[in-house]
């Protein structure tokens, strides 16, 4: 059990800077999910945080002590490895056995040790086979047995479910999930995948060209983005942006999304958009907030457009339309499959839009609807991570 | 068959041909592999089995006398202390020695390329260098760079104060020593070659995850390292023995026949001096059938003792 913290966390390879001030404190028991699109510093992060990449500058500090130039094996953490990383010619036992045995256990402890986690994993059958006997899925068990036997201060796992199949990813999620509920180790979790983020994170650090873009729960980031590119990242289908512009008009501010379109932005946010009239701002919408259909409320804004595509996806269906040149994607019922090729109103739920400036890819910071009366910290202080967990 | 008997008859119908003329379709299997067979066997399977023949008679070299004499070359084999027993035993020194010597640069070299540097590209280059300068040119610079009165090492070692006086490399006790540090230069990079190879593939994350695992160095290269290079360091080991148990060139033009040769006159070499010095061709004939038989013999109990039937 530990606390994990980087200080100005800074690497550099050559002129290349991979990752750049990253500050940020894991509490102990936390799950920390480092997500991001490839190239973006998170495995590096990672990695230095092993002691497996020398840092350029900056602290990285473990349960409050620097361990900067520590050896990994010394800093008592555990990792699971994107391609398992498993011994080939040792079998499971000796695979999970093996650092144990560098750390010089004596025989009856490590197999104990052994037995233990294989129980916990359900790969007690597996002790005796070889890596490459086993499937992707046991595989992935194996090396998560390896780093659990050490029973270590944190985990660390590297994108562990890459090179699984959708279907077991899905388990293996829920498998992870439920291991961190019952051991309440750390756990920093690498992934490119935004669902993996979502639904096993604690707290979510999305890093975008080796910075911290945000750092928030996963439903916080989902609703409150504070930039484009953390809107655009998080949440599936990707979120609607469209170029707009903000004007007063009918007793308020109307959100002109074309000639023909002005739609009037409701009263709680207008007096925070007022300030960009007349800039030039992007709405930013999912499609679970722009539904096909005429609106119950015949005063709710909506528009009319041709869709090209329904995709049903059972318990409701994707719309794809073109507007003003932009691609956009919009709810609809899965019975409205044969609109496709028609016109058809789209109702847009402006209580859950975006605004972002476009000047600088900020989201405008809207206070919560009522509910969390905080309001949105600062973009420059996010990036130092210093927002007090949970 | 059914096919082939239709498109038989399709073809017999357009273009008649008389019923004699025709070879089966099976057979064109066996025509068409029929000139490689005869390669194989008429450049491998004859010389051998010819020279099996020769063996059993007294044969002499430029004479036409050849009288069968069953085993008696073989049987005095076993008698020829100062020829068989001798060059078997100055053989196996050569070869173990140099073949280890190879295994412990060339992987050493190996590893090293493996890791990333400025220059690598060249250094691999430069690595592979000795094996492709041609045996006599090696033999050239090596006579000068070992030369006791005005060899390049002789100034180096005794500059470096390692050595006081002059090592004489080409005297009957340093003879041996000498061809098996220069079959080492010149063949270590067959070694590097393989084993760079299988090393390139070796997925960087298994040293992470033993570094994570505690594991320093030392244990990195004898529980991960090694065993993944363990099945292409058999097969080089078993290539590299049996080039070196029959080296001839090397130590042929080194030493010559006589003189300081008789110092390191290896199995090949005693068989050449018998079959072209001597002119006893049946002797010869017998000693090289003795030296495959021993190749194959060590490669059997070779194949039995190391190869586990596993893949990695």
């Amino acid at each position: 059990m530990a606390t994990v913290e980087f200080e100005g966390l800074c690497k550099r390879f050559g002129p290349v800077v991979a990752v750049e001030d990253v500050t940020l404190r894991i509490e102990d028991g936390e799950f920390v999910v480092l997500v991001g699109p490839s190239g973006c510093g998170k495995s590096t992060t990672l990695r230095m945080l092993a002691g497996l990449e020398p840092i350029s500058s900056g602290n990285i500090k473990l349960d409050g002590r620097v361990v900067n130039t520590l050896a990994p094996k010394d800093r008592d953490i555990a990792m699971v490895f994107q391609s398992y990383a498993l011994y080939p010619h040792m079998t499971v036992y000796k695979n999970m056995a093996f650092g144990l045995k560098m750390k010089g256990a004596d025989r009856a402890t490590i197999d104990r040790r052994v037995r233990d986690v294989a129980e916990m994993l359900n790969i007690s059958a597996l002790l005796d086979r070889k890596p490459r006997a086993l499937s992707g899925g046991q595989r992935q068990r194996v090396a998560m047995g390896r780093a659990l036997v050490r029973n270590p201060k944190a985990f660390l796992f590297d994108e562990p479910l890459s090179n699984l199949d959708a279907a077991l990813r899905a388990q293996m999620r829920v498998e992870i999930k439920k291991l961190h509920r019952r051991l309440g180790t750390t756990i920093v979790y690498v992934t490119h995948d935004q669902i993996e983020a979502m639904t096993l994170a604690d707290r979510i650090v999305l890093m975008k060209d080796g910075k911290v873009e945000q750092v928030d729960s996963p439903m916080a980031m989902f609703e409150r983005p504070r930039t484009k590119f953390v809107a655009g990242f998080i949440g599936t289908p990707k979120m609607n942006f469209l170029p707009a512009s903000l004007e007063a008009g009918g007793g308020g501010l109307l959100l002109r999304l074309s000639p023909s379109v002005a739609l009037p932005i409701p009263a709680s946010r207008a007096a925070i958009y007022e300030l960009y009239v007349g800039k030039p701002v992007e709405l930013g919408i999912r499609a679970d907030h722009l539904v096909v259909g005429q609106p119950d409320d015949p005063a709710s804004p909506n528009f009319e457009v041709l869709l090209e595509v329904v995709e049903p996806t059972g318990t409701e269906a994707l719309a794809f339309f073109t507007f003003e040149g932009v691609e956009l994607s919009a709810r609809c019922s899965p019975r409205d499959t044969g609109l496709a090729g028609k016109s058809a109103a789209v109702t847009i739920d402006l209580d859950h839009m975006h605004l972002i400036d476009a000047e600088t890819s900020e989201v405008v910071a809207v206070p919560d609807d009522g509910t969390a009366p905080e309001r949105v910290v600062p973009i420059e202080q996010a990036e130092r991570g210093q927002r007090a967990v949970r | 068959m059914h096919d082939a008997v239709t498109q038989a008859q399709t073809i017999d119908h357009s273009e008649p041909l008389p019923r004699g003329r025709r070879i089966p379709e099976h057979w064109w299997g066996y025509v068409l592999l029929a000139p490689a067979v005869i390669l194989v066997l008429g450049l491998i399977l004859y010389p051998v089995i010819y020279s099996f023949w020769i063996s059993l008679h007294a044969k002499h070299a430029y004479l036409p006398i050849e009288n069968f004499i069953g085993l008696d070359n073989y049987a005095a084999l076993l008698d020829d202390q100062e020829g068989f027993w001798r060059g078997l035993k100055l053989g196996a020194i050569f070869a173990v020695s140099s073949v280890g010597l190879q295994l412990v640069v060339g992987v050493s070299a190996a590893m090293l390329l493996n890791e990333s540097f400025i220059g690598r590209t060249f250094a691999r280059g430069v690595a592979l260098f000795p094996y492709m300068v041609p045996m006599i040119v090696v033999v050239i610079l090596m006579r000068w760079i070992f030369n006791d009165s005005y060899g390049v090492l002789k100034y180096l070692l005794q500059a470096s104060g390692i050595v006081d006086d002059p090592i004489v490399w080409f005297s009957p006790d340093n003879v041996m020593l000498t061809l098996i540090l220069v079959s080492t230069w010149t063949f270590f990079p067959f070694v590097v070659i393989g084993t760079l190879a299988r090393l390139q593939t070796i997925d960087p994350e298994l040293y992470a995850a033993a570094k994570v695992d505690g594991a320093g160095p030392l244990r990195r290269f004898y529980h991960v390292t090694l065993p993944q290079i363990r099945n292409v360091l058999f097969v080089i080991v078993l290539l590299r023995f049996m080039f070196m148990f029959t080296k001839f060139d090397l130590i042929w033009l080194f030493a010559g026949a006589g003189g300081l040769g008789y110092y390191v006159r290896t199995l090949p070499i005693y068989t050449y001096v018998r079959t072209f010095g001597e002119l006893q061709v049946g002797a010869g004939a017998a000693l090289s059938v003795t030296l495959f038989l021993m190749l194959v013999v060590f490669s059997i109990f070779y194949f039995t003792i190391f190869r586990r039937d596993e893949q990695l």
